[in-house]
């Protein structure tokens, strides 16, 4: 399957939509307001929903020694719960895109190969907060639980051309939080304006990295046969048939996240992250790395 | 502090990227002849099904090939020379696909055609029906029914098969006409099938490479066909006409008959084409497949490869066209 533009749009509209309903329901709703709250409150919940773009690169050595370059839409929703001494955050994360191969530029010919790619992300955090004095931020430490499921299509590998990975990783996980927020009449004046609100901001960084990495990766031919039960085998049976799990790989996530919070109706959330996941299997290793910008609305909840 | 931590930050990010560099290992893109050459070579040596069977010694065609090899051919010339090689092992289900050519055995050349649809058209299908893939009619005054199904790529429905098998369900017998089909989807092998089949029947075995030797298998994996409970199946004898052009889904499909009484095949062997062919890619982008698994009968004998034996061998005669000898046979066998 690959994606036409005219689907891109219409995840792209739909995300949008998401958003703007969300950010309405902030402003009408009283459940979601609380202006007292900032993303560097002691104790607070939210909710945050977003889309963004993201450049995903890829290589299975199962059915081919090039990287994949692709271009994807990325949605991400999350809810992080944070106390004064613990912090927890369920999220999720989608991209869909579609890219190629990176072939030598020195044939005469040019060579396509197309590729889709179907990427979901599970995450759950759970941080506890570590006391440095001679650092003004907040220092976070833990554990982080991902599940990264791939579905990929190459039509130009025939009955190897859909692929399906599954990576499962216990993380450890760190985070450093600092605030940047500026009161009513504080900051530089730009030429003839000066600043006079006051604004909410933090500023975070966050590193994973995968201590037990778990995969579940094609067999040794990459597709066979099992047990075929006539016309009750599916076609998603047939195609992990052959499919192993292994206690193998590497996984690094980092993430920056900028929060600012003007109007105290919702703060808007960039991040940028970065993850490079390698998972050997059993046969043959699969690698990828994801640069994901996404733009997302935090609202607060009671 | 603040400016630590940013630096903190930036350094972070950085270091990612060499990371990236590190971990990933190297860009294996290359146009190198050679590199794409050895690649071909091991991945075919890893992974074909079928050297022991067909006696292929890889190391021999090799060196046979390797000394074609040089830095400054020409992509044409790199392609003919890996097309050679793969041709060596004989299987259509052997490709290599550049932008401008595709490499294939064709190994259906090597034996007469033994189908002619215009023969079929003027005197036995005076007036076909058409219902999605397949072409129907009654022949033999209405006595049998006639089913030509040309590709195992169109599409099955079940809705399909309802109209046909309602429309023949008073006929003496059934002829399912798969010669010169080339294959295609294996899904439909059972959808078509299964309303022949009267119970669930162990049907074939298939076994997978899965290991660096030539002799690596798994253990076979059993193939059943189960009975049609939901619609109009057939319980009346049928044949199954096959020939030299039944390739693929074709001959998996002729060797899957070989487990029902009820069902004949007439005609000349199958094509072959066994075994599973899985896709992958060159250093250079060009794409290859090739066989992966074996396709073996319910007493572990191993001939799809290289074509089913029908039941009953009839040979075409091209010097009378007026006549189908081949379908001529299966209206005699279900007259009986």
């Amino acid at each position: 399957m690959i994606l036409k533009p005219k689907y891109i749009i219409c995840i792209l509209i739909g995300l949008l939509g998401l958003n703007v309903s969300a950010a309405l329901q902030s402003v009408k709703g009283d459940s979601l307001e609380i202006p007292e709250m900032t993303p560097y409150s002691l104790s607070y919940s939210d909710f945050y929903s977003g889309f963004g773009y993201s450049n995903i690169t890829f290589r299975d050595y199962a059915t081919s020694p090039l990287f994949y370059d692709a271009r994807a839409i990325a949605m991400q929703i999350g809810w992080p719960v944070v106390r004064e001494k613990v912090r927890m955050e369920f999220g999720m994360d989608a991209l869909a895109g579609v890219g190629s191969a990176r072939v030598p530029q020195k044939s005469e010919f040019t060579v396509t190969n197309v590729a889709s790619i179907f990427s979901g992300n599970l995450h759950f955090d759970y941080l506890r907060r570590m006391d440095f004095s001679n650092f003004k931020g907040k220092v976070w430490l833990g554990a982080s639980i991902q599940s990264r499921l791939n579905f990929r299509q190459n039509r130009t590998l025939g009955n190897n051309g859909t692929g399906l990975d599954g990576l499962f990783n216990l993380m450890a996980s760190g985070r450093l939080e600092k605030d940047f927020s500026r009161n009513a009449g504080e900051g530089k004046a730009w030429l003839f304006f000066k600043r006079k609100s006051k604004v909410s901001r933090v500023l975070s960084f966050q590193l994973n990295i995968g201590l037990l990495n778990l995969n579940y990766r094609p067999g040794y031919a990459y597709g066979g046969f099992s047990e075929f039960d006539g016309s009750n085998t599916s076609s998603l049976q047939f195609l992990l048939n052959d499919h192993t799990w292994s206690l193998n790989g590497l996984r690094i996530q980092s993430q920056i996240e900028w929060i600012i919070n003007k109007k105290k109706k919702y703060s808007d959330r960039w991040v940028y992250s970065w993850e490079l996941l390698t998972a050997p299997g059993k046969y043959e290793k699969f690698q990828m790395v994801v640069h994901n910008f996404t733009y997302s609305m935090l609202l607060f909840k009671k | 502090m603040k400016s630590l931590f940013y630096i903190f930050i930036f350094s972070s990010v950085i270091s990612h990227y060499g990371c990236e560099k590190v971990l990933l290992e190297k860009d294996l893109a290359s146009s190198n002849p050679l590199d794409n050459f050895e690649y071909l070579w091991r991945e075919a040596d890893k992974k074909y099904s079928y050297f022991d069977l067909k006696a292929i010694d890889w190391n021999v065609i090799k060196e046979k090939y390797r000394d074609s090899i040089s830095d400054d051919m020409s992509e044409e010339q790199l392609f003919d020379v890996l097309s050679g090689m793969l041709k060596e092992l004989r299987d259509d289900h052997v490709n290599l696909f550049s932008p401008f050519n595709t490499s294939v055995y064709n190994a259906s050349l090597n034996y007469p055609k033994s189908y002619n649809a215009r023969t079929i058209d003027e005197h036995y299908l005076l007036d076909a029906s058409y219902t999605g893939g397949f072409k129907h009619g009654f022949i033999d005054s209405g006595r049998i029914a006639y089913i030509r199904y040309s590709s195992f790529t169109s599409q099955v429905t079940e809705q399909d098969l309802n109209i046909i098998l309602s429309r023949y369900s008073d006929t003496k017998g059934l002829i399912l006409d798969i010669r010169e089909n080339g294959g295609g989807d294996i899904f439909n092998i059972p959808l078509i099938l299964e309303r022949f089949t009267l119970e669930r029947t162990l049907s074939a075995y298939t076994i997978t490479r899965n290991g660096e030797s030539h002799s690596d298998f798994t253990e076979p994996s059993p193939f059943y066909l189960n009975q049609y409970d939901d619609g109009v199946v057939y319980d009346k004898s049928v044949v199954v006409l096959c020939d030299r052009g039944s390739y693929s889904a074709s001959t998996f499909f002729s060797l899957l008959t070989k487990a029902f009484d009820h069902i004949k095949l007439i005609g000349d062997t199958t094509g072959g084409g066994g075994g599973l062919p899985n896709g992958g890619q060159l250093p250079n982008g060009w794409t290859y497949r090739f066989s992966v698994t074996q396709l073996l009968d319910l007493n572990y004998e191993n001939y799809a490869e290289s074509g089913v034996p029908p039941d009953e061998a009839v040979q075409f005669n091209w010097n009378d066209l007026s006549h189908d000898e081949i379908l001529d046979k299966a209206i005699i066998e279900l007259n009986l």
